[in-house]
């Protein structure tokens, strides 16, 4: 190369080495990116729209029939009883599953932490049911709660208890599911506890036992409780979504029964959809689900903005 | 603190630990229990734990013979493993993409991940399963794993991994003559074994479980996987043969707990990492 | 105001001794410096003083209680952390209220929430409330009380730590390291300052380092530490001119202090390559000893003067100083001498020069790095 100066036109033209790296770097990354993005699209992007414009026809599967019916599915939904008690109950689930879940995973983590000894093995222990088969396990629960050869009912007779019918009875079987939720969900929060708690610098309870906290108690509320903030806030969060998509142990063990008394958002969505094929009034549930979810998780960005972020 | 009291709080954790450990055990000592007992036991003595009669055979054949059990588990190992492929596939190189190249919608390409991660799979399954059932593919292994072929959440997982690998790294490739995607299968892959290992089990423990999608397209009991297999097996026992149903409930839960015992660590690592990310 | 005494502490982790049989006593109201190479235990040494580890024997003693066996809580003694230890959820302000409300309000006044219906608490949180603004004021952080610690810079959280610590006037401070996160000119500052609070508060306060400058320059008194061991307890003038240890010599001062290999002959004199250094060393005589002498010890001659042969390598101007490296003759040594500028400019590279020291200036070590006495003391040597 003869000059080192570059004519003041190629600057802006094809030659220009800048801008071809550029274009080069972008054709890169779009060809990386390519599959990704289609599949994005395909798989997620359109069928959301899909599912709302869907809920706004009276599409059934088997018919070819398809008429737009502006709000009407949801209209419906307002008077639906199934979708009302579905709603409710799922409600019910969540708010007894959540707090105990989230409670009896801290103070397992906590419990585990404080000493070494068996750390390990109640880890395991408290951590199998998240990596069972749950419909397994819901099959399993449902011997347990038997209400005539079920153990759980069994030693209920041993002390004179005559146990109800759990699973069977309209009273209970809320309740009882709630209980396995909780049996399910309890290690997955407990682990993730547990990691929130191994990042708590050891220097601030040193800190606070110097400064006078002299018991487990005031330390607890000194440092582990808002360390433990954001942790707290995702495992609520994840733990209440969770539960609103409560399916497995419905459909495994009381199909929603009885009397609709373990009738789930999901569960009223699969049979509407899937079973009875009104696509149309199912999508309309499914929108009503899928904007619950996105409230809880608005809610949880903006606790997580303003509270417990400390940094 | 005296040791006394030591000894006091220690021996009260335990307690307390061991008390819920029973609780939490007590299905999986049942499920094996009963797997073992014939019928009239379970039906006289449910709180006697060792059967007085042995019948193991009786209840495994028939967990075995009433439904193709081989078969079950073998779509899952199927179904799982194709998912995991295609979903890894997919994903290591638009995360890359996203991590270390700049091209124009890589904003935008963010922000649709971001809100993908809020839509699971329950709200895309009546037009996926629409679409799939107009097109005849119902009762496929391609119907079970079509809507997990893409996981935004493999994607972010990712991300965050390589976002956190120096530029350098990959600058040195280049000098070295690499191409984009000799990158990402020779320097990318070989460091991101953590992350695709914690995303390997979460997405196993996912779909190895997952009931609802395959109640969705499948019927045939040759197509299911395990989940829906059971369910299967309960509605031709008529849900009262519990011997049989706890054998077979064993033989469906077994594999993922042994996985799950014999790499404790990398279980809980990987599903506290993915846990805590998404 | 009562002393601080640390006695016959020792600790080990398995065959890992971290300390071994340290003593050190505190005068009511000094100023102690902890000083050594990391690793050397000091840390260990502080968080036993605080409570915060258990030595495996020795006491520790404030004034006149024994308080080997109280928790931390219970010693009324304030500790400011190397990393600060700020309770990130809590204002600055809240930061340095929590030992006064620990110590002040009940289990039940401090519920979170509940603990504001309780009550009494009323009049005994606006007591705290004025004395966190009086140490704030005179920290001058009372402008930061509503930030938290993520929203102020290193210096002001170190202000914030130490307004925590001396809030609640303890019997004792104990300091970790509390400026090595600070960049250098805050760091001189601040050093300053924690002299002048202290001068102040007139409280005992043990601080630990690993920068000798700041040891000297701040502490009363300073002890060295190095190997689990404490080799010496003196002024900061002891320490650097009277060292006890070989090892003590090696680690203060900077630069570091030219050492030679010599030996003791018949005459107690010590030699080294023939040429006498230093008489009356009290030493048998065939020792192997080792001669140190400070680099401004050394004064520099004319070749043909009498004195060890050497010849220059290197000379590095400092501004205030000139540090000038010589080759010595027929050895490997390299010394440097601490000259000022003026009297650095009569040398050049390559010159060969005759070193030369004061013998008060030289100092003798045994083979086992303990100081030998030497006499007489004033006496110019380096003579053939």
């Amino acid at each position: 190369m003869d000059s080192i100066a570059l004519p003041a036109g190629g600057r802006a033209g094809t030659s220009n080495p800048a801008a071809a790296a550029r274009r080069s770097e972008a054709f890169a990354g779009w060809r990386l990116a390519g599959p990704a993005v289609a599949l994005l699209a395909l798989l997620i992007l359109l069928p959301t729209i899909a599912v709302v414009a869907l809920s706004l026809t009276d599409f059934e599967l088997g018919y070819d029939e398809i008429r737009f019916v502006g709000l009407d599915n949801y209209l419906e939904l307002l008077d639906d009883r199934t979708f009302l008690i579905s709603l409710g109950n799922t409600l019910t689930y969540t708010l007894i599953v959540t707090p105990l879940s989230v409670a009896l995973g801290l103070g397992a983590a906590l419990l585990i932490e404080a000493d070494v000894r068996g750390r390990a093995l109640f880890r395991t222990v408290y951590f199998l049911p998240v990596v069972s088969l749950l419909v397994a396990m819901a099959t399993v629960w449902q011997y347990l709660l038997h209400p005539t050869i079920g153990p759980v009912n069994a030693l209920l007779r041993l002390v004179g208890i005559a146990g109800p019918n759990w699973l069977g009875g309209s009273d209970t079987v809320l309740l009882s599911l709630a209980f396995i939720g909780v049996w399910q969900a309890v290690g997955f929060n407990m682990v993730l506890f547990l990691a929130g708690l191994t990042a708590i610098p050891r220097e601030l309870y040193a800190a606070a036992e110097v400064d006078r906290a002299a018991t487990a108690w005031d330390r607890f509320w000194l440092v582990t409780w808002p360390m433990l903030g954001p942790t707290t806030l995702f495992v609520v969060t994840i733990s209440v979504i969770n539960a609103v998509k409560v399916f497995e142990t419905v459909s495994t063990i009381t199909q929603g029964g009885p009397n609709r008394a373990s009738e789930v958002l999901l569960w009223t969505i699969y049979q509407e959809g899937f079973v009875y094929l009104r696509v149309g009034y199912a999508s309309a549930m499914t929108v009503v689900f899928l904007g619950i979810l996105m409230v809880l998780m608005v809610l949880q960005y903006r606790a997580l903005d303003q509270r417990v972020h400390y940094t | 603190m005296t040791p006394q009291a030591w000894t006091l709080a220690r021996a009260l954790r335990l307690a307390i630990l061991s008390v819920g450990a029973l609780v939490f055990l007590a299905p999986y000592v049942w499920m094996l229990s009963t797997a073992m007992k014939p019928r009239e036991e379970i039906f006289s003595s449910s709180l006697t734990l060792i059967p007085e009669r042995l019948a193991v055979v009786e209840n495994f054949s028939k967990a075995f013979t009433r439904v193709p059990m081989l078969q079950l588990l073998m779509n899952g190992v199927i179904v799982c493993t194709i998912i995991l492929v295609v979903q890894v596939l997919v994903a290591l190189p638009c995360a890359y993409a996203l991590a270390k190249l700049r091209f124009p919608g890589a904003r935008t390409l963010i922000a649709a991940i971001m809100l993908g991660l809020l839509v699971p799979i329950h709200a895309t399954a009546l037009p996926i399963y629409v679409a799939l059932s107009g097109a005849g593919v119902l009762n496929t292994y391609f119907a079970l794993a079509a809507p997990f072929m893409i996981s935004v959440f493999a994607i972010f997982l990712f991300l965050q991994f390589f976002r956190a690998m120096p530029d350098d790294l990959i600058n040195a490739a280049r000098l070295d003559g690499m191409s984009e995607l000799g990158i990402v299968l020779r320097v990318i892959v070989p460091n991101a074994w953590p992350a695709i290992t914690a995303f390997s089990i979460f997405s196993v423990v996912a779909h190895w479980n997952d009931l609802f999608w395959p109640q969705i397209v499948v019927t045939e009991t040759a197509m299911a996987p395990p989940p829906l297999g059971l369910i299967f097996f309960r509605a031709a026992e008529a849900g009262d043969d519990y011997g049989a149903l706890m054998a077979a409930t064993v033989v469906v839960t077994v594999p993922l707990l042994a996985a799950f015992l014999l790499a404790q660590r990398r279980f809980i690592e990987g599903i506290t990492l993915t846990g805590l990310k998404g | 105001m009562s002393g601080l005494a640390l006695r016959g502490i020792s600790k080990a982790y398995g065959d890992n001794h971290i300390l071994r049989d340290v003593t050190i006593e505190a005068q009511p109201g000094e100023f102690v410096a902890l000083v050594g190479p990391s690793g050397c235990g000091k840390t260990t040494l502080l968080r036993i003083a605080a409570g915060l580890d258990h030595a495996d024997r020795g006491s520790v003693w404030l004034g006149e209680r024994d308080m080997t066996a109280m928790r931390p809580s219970e010693r009324d003694i304030a500790m400011v952390f190397q990393s600060y230890a700020l309770y990130p959820h809590l204002t600055a302000g809240q930061n340095i209220a929590v030992p006064l409300a620990m110590r002040d309000l009940t289990i039940w006044q401090r519920l979170p929430g509940i603990g504001n219906l309780m009550p009494s608490q009323r009049g005994i949180r606006a007591d705290i409330q004025r004395r966190v603004l009086e140490t704030a004021r005179s920290l001058r952080i009372d402008h930061l009380l509503d930030r938290k610690p993520g929203q102020m810079s290193g210096g002001q959280r170190q202000r914030v730590a130490l307004g925590r610590a001396l809030v609640r006037s303890p019997a004792a401070f104990l300091m970790d390291e509390p400026l090595s996160n600070l960049d250098a000119n805050l760091r001189v500052h601040t050093r300053a300052e924690i002299v002048e609070l202290h001068r102040r508060a007139g409280v005992t306060t043990l601080y630990v380092t690993h920068d000798q400058a700041e040891a000297l320059s701040m502490a009363d008194r300073v002890a060295v530490m190095i190997g689990g061991r404490l080799l010496q307890f003196d002024t900061p003038e002891g320490i650097y001119s009277n060292p006890a240890h070989i090892e003590v010599a090696r680690f203060i001062g900077s630069p570091q202090i030219n050492l030679l290999n010599g030996e003791v002959d018949a005459a107690h004199g010590v030699r080294i390559g023939g040429r006498l250094l230093a008489e009356g060393v009290n030493a048998r005589p065939g020792t192997s000893v080792t001669v140190g002498f400070r680099p401004e010890a050394i004064k520099l001659g004319a070749p043909e003067q009498a004195g060890l042969i050497a010849s220059v390598r290197r000379i590095e101007f400092l501004g205030s100083e000139t540090l000038v490296f010589i080759d010595l003759a027929g050895g490997g040594d390299t010394l440097v001498a601490k000259l000022a500028p003026s009297d650095a400019t009569a040398f050049a590279l390559g010159q060969a020069v005759t070193i030369m020291a004061a013998s008060r200036d030289v100092l003798v070590f045994g083979g086992d790095g303990a100081r030998l006495s030497v006499s007489p003391p004033m006496r110019m040597v380096a003579n053939g």
